[in-house]
């Protein structure tokens, strides 16, 4: 038998999309072949994917929540195109840049006391209410290292609900663009095991933003806040020597799912 | 009576029942997932597809009309976040490799030189975006080349010839060694 039927016709075939080859494979050794190799293919992208599924309660519960609130409101959770400042903006934020900077300079080091001078310094002590993920247990550890120290934490203080990016970048944008240069203290989260009380254990969720976009670097920025209704940490991570960008992450805490994103001054 | 079907579950979440889209959600997430693991060969850019993939859902379910099957509708919206999670990844430095870890063969050695079965994520990476999606949405999700056709928005025809291409460059990748008969002058993506 010569009249061989063609790759493609024995492709569809073997999807049940071509049945006219059907009595010619039969009687062809060499079209037959070919329908057991397109098989082997078939079989091995069908095969299920080799890790545990992620739950999906963990991946999509904040979602469900937030149709509950206000579906209308929910906002994408990657805004990854960079935020285009107004000229205006722009040059409001290097002022508080320059001012920032200088007030570096004059304290040698990051703005720690920003939060209990600006508005939301009632607010601040939030996150030191209480370890997220470390399992503090009372054990007072003297090294805070690998994680957000509650004095650090009360840089940025606790934001509120945050229904959007632009919010997001609203209310982080200046004490952002004033802590910019700085690294900041103890930021890396907690490594697991015994938490000093007081410490905001972040590393989960830190990790799995840097496992979503590997670019991003050290913290230079952390806050908590309430996001689309449910508990959330507010994360910057620079994503090179300034005047890079950051990246502000809005993470569920419950799950680290991702639910805004905005790229700051 | 308890709602059952995919379209009750879709009316009853469109008028606000969260508990239907969370059954609803919950019953497709497993394709879904499979669906983003496979386009996008990681599982961090799975999850973060996969996550993306149903914040459009849960966004755009007021808008779906029925007329397609829900399932054929989300692996439509899954599709889309993942070709644009690879796209934002091209977009992206990559990282350096870690310490001993060798440098991948690029895709043609890998073509050129398999004679053992190759790991699925690597081989289904050796293929263009638009093969490898036509690909897995007929073997993962098991639709119809019209059912492709209408999620990609390009012709039945194409689909069916995108996945034979597709195949054929799998083949010396997942089963090597197959020795195919003159009927196998396999098309090439490139």
């Amino acid at each position: 038998m010569n009249d061989h039927a063609d790759f493609e016709a024995l492709s569809a075939f073997i999807d049940g999309e071509a049945p006219e080859c059907g009595a010619h494979v039969a009687a062809c050794p060499s079209c037959q072949a070919t329908v057991d190799a397109l098989q082997v293919v078939r079989t091995a992208v069908a095969e299920p994917v080799d890790e545990a599924t992620p739950p999906p309660p963990e991946r999509h519960r904040h979602l469900v929540a937030a149709m509950g609130v206000d579906r209308g409101r929910l906002a994408p959770p990657h805004r990854r195109r960079p935020v285009r400042w107004p000229v205006p903006v722009s040059t409001a934020a290097l002022f508080v840049l320059i001012a920032g900077a200088v007030a570096l300079l004059g304290h040698g080091g990051y703005p720690a006391n920003q939060a209990h001078t600006g508005p939301r310094a009632s607010e601040a002590d939030r996150p030191a209410q209480g370890p997220v993920g470390g399992g503090a247990g009372g054990q007072a550890g003297p090294s805070t290292r690998g994680s957000i120290s509650a004095s650090a934490a009360t840089v940025a203080a606790y934001l509120g609900d945050i229904p959007d990016a632009a919010t997001l970048l609203d209310r982080a944008g200046p004490s952002l663009a004033a802590g910019r240069g700085a690294t900041l203290g103890n930021a890396g989260s907690a490594a697991g095991g015994s938490v000093a009380p007081g410490v905001v254990g972040t590393r989960p969720c830190e990790e799995q933003a840097r496992g979503r976009e590997p670019d991003l670097r050290e913290v230079v920025y952390f806050a908590t806040a309430s996001g689309l209704g449910v508990p959330a940490y507010v994360l910057g991570f620079s994503t090179g020597p300034a005047p890079a960008p950051v990246t502000l992450l809005l993470l569920a805490r419950d799950g680290c799912g991702a639910l805004l994103r905005a790229v700051g001054p | 009576m308890g709602i059952d079907t995919d379209d009750a579950l879709v009316r009853a979440a469109q008028g606000g029942d969260s508990s239907a889209l969370d059954t609803l959600l919950r019953r497709h997430y497993d394709r879904v997932y499979a669906l983003c693991r496979r386009l996008t060969g990681e599982p961090a850019d799975a999850a973060d597809a996969c996550q993306d993939a149903l914040m459009a859902i849960v966004r755009g379910l007021d808008g779906f009309d029925g007329r397609a099957a829900f399932g054929t509708w989300a692996y439509r919206v899954t599709t889309n976040a993942c070709l644009d999670e690879l796209r934002r990844k091209r977009r992206r430095p990559e990282p350096g490799l870690p310490e001993g870890r060798a440098e991948p063969a690029s895709p043609v050695d890998e073509v050129e030189s398999a004679t053992t079965r190759a790991d699925l994520d690597t081989a289904l990476r050796t293929l263009p975006d638009e093969y490898r999606a036509v690909v897995v949405l007929r073997d993962v999700c098991a639709l119809s080349y019209q059912e492709i056709a209408d999620i990609l928005g390009i012709p039945a025809g194409t689909v069916r010839s995108r996945i034979a291409r597709g195949r054929g460059a799998l083949i010396p990748l997942l089963a090597p060694g197959r020795n195919l008969g003159p009927a196998a002058e396999r098309p090439t993506t490139t």
